[in-house]
């Protein structure tokens, strides 16, 4: 059997299914279009506040917008027999649910990002840095699903689960959180793209990817029985 | 192709819970061979099929599924394949991405598709999300990744119980194929299953 095309077949998949019909993948980039849009009236629109905490706040509604995606990410599959199929498949289940997490974050994070640069707009950011600002969001939204993954699967077994699945993932992003906010700000100062910050949000990154589907595939296997 | 695993079950103890399902279960079962597990509700034949599947750890006993070519690091889930209440069809996706995903999962053969669709009666449900099927139509379409896998142990829970007349007929012609090739089948079921008879087990309660 052919591990890899296993595994892109995974991943494509979770691609399909989130931009077919009822999939939702659309739903948290919208959810991040709104919360910034609502950032002018909350601390007012003042340009020089809202440039101030505008790249900050940018990190904490990507970090909200990703939870949002997460409750379903294992729970439709355990609910209609896809994770135990899946345990069948001789596919080594980490990697399958690392190939999961990456097809579920193209899927979501893709259009997300798309949003970014008319989202940071919104919120005061200079126009010339507004794409990198988006790939460094990029590299932390891949870090904030594997780590959410984790919650995820802890939760994958509960009805209505979703808010618990905040609740896990939240501490869990706070490193992920201060570095990406920390590294935004560096950005915004001196135009700096590879920061100290942003080279641990890359550090974070990696060590999500590798770990976390491990933790996660633990934990899935604790509602299979 | 034909297969040549063999399954042998040793002293195997099953609980839920707090409740003992069944204990010092031992069965055996060669290539072509056939078990109907028979009992009343909650006397646990889903249970078993689901130990056997690796997807329930059993308090005790041991099961081994044991192929010419078996080596330590190969592992019972390679050689069977298990069909339960839950039949894994997605709602948005059509029939067909469903099938050619799940022969690549399990090493299938996507080509064979509209044959092994044919063969069940759902060559023109291919193209219809999962979403739209009735039961009996899922669970031809269950049974169609059964026969796309090509692994010798079947292991099902009640196979037969959304079909009609016709789909009950395609499932025994099924079956009787599969154990012609070689392989082996285990179901658990209230009526008489379509197709060749098959060795009993009957599951006593314990409560």
């Amino acid at each position: 059997m052919g591990l890899r095309s296993a595994l892109s077949a995974l991943a494509l998949r979770e691609v399909r299914l989130g931009w077919g019909a009822g999939g939702g993948a659309f739903l948290p980039a919208a959810f991040f279009a709104g919360a910034v849009a609502v950032a002018p009236f909350a601390v007012g629109p003042d340009p020089a506040r809202l440039g101030a905490i505008g790249p900050g706040y940018l990190w904490l509604a990507l970090a909200l917008a990703t939870l949002v995606s997460l409750e379903r990410l294992f729970q439709a599959d355990l609910e209609d027999g896809t994770a135990d199929q899946l345990l069948l498949t001789g596919v080594p289940l980490p990697l399958a649910v690392a190939a999961k997490v990456a097809g579920q974050w193209v899927s979501v994070a893709l259009p997300l990002l798309l949003v970014v640069p008319i989202a940071a707009i919104l919120v005061r950011v200079e126009p010339g840095k507004t794409l990198l600002l988006a790939g460094q969001l990029a590299v932390g939204s891949l870090a904030l699903f594997q780590i959410g993954a984790i919650g995820a699967a802890l939760g994958a077994g509960i009805k209505r689960g979703g808010l618990l699945v905040s609740l896990v993932a939240l501490p869990l992003y706070v490193p992920v959180l201060i570095f990406g906010a920390a590294s935004a700000e560096a950005l915004m100062r001196d135009g700096t793209v590879l920061s100290q910050p942003f080279l641990f949000v890359c550090a974070l990154m990696l060590a999500s990817v590798a770990l976390a589907p491990v933790a996660a595939a633990a934990a899935l296997k604790l509602h299979i029985d | 192709m034909r297969h040549a695993a063999r399954l042998q079950v040793d002293g195997l103890a099953l609980a839920r819970g707090q409740r003992l399902l069944a204990r010092d279960l031992s069965f055996g079962l060669a290539p072509g061979e056939a078990l109907e597990l028979r009992g009343p509700n909650g006397t646990g034949k889903t249970t078993l099929l689901r130990a056997l599947a690796g997807l329930h750890q059993p308090l005790a006993g041991r099961i081994r599924l044991d192929w010419p070519q078996r080596t330590d690091d190969d592992s019972n889930a390679d050689r069977l394949m298990f069909l339960g209440h839950l039949d894994a069809i997605k709602p948005a996706e059509p029939a067909r991405a469903q099938l050619s995903f799940w022969a690549a999962l399990f090493g299938g053969d996507a080509s064979r598709i509209p044959d092994v669709a044919g063969s069940l009666g759902i060559a023109g449900q291919l193209d219809l999300p999962g979403g739209v099927l009735s039961a009996g139509q899922r669970r031809r379409l269950a049974l169609a990744r059964l026969v796309l896998a090509n692994r010798p142990l079947w292991l099902l829970d009640e196979p037969a119980a959304p079909l009609d007349t016709a789909g009950r007929a395609m499932l025994g012609a099924l079956l009787d194929r599969h154990r012609a090739e070689g392989g082996m089948v285990i179901a658990a079921v209230h009526d008489t299953p379509p197709g060749a008879p098959m060795q009993r087990l009957e599951m006593d309660t314990w409560a």
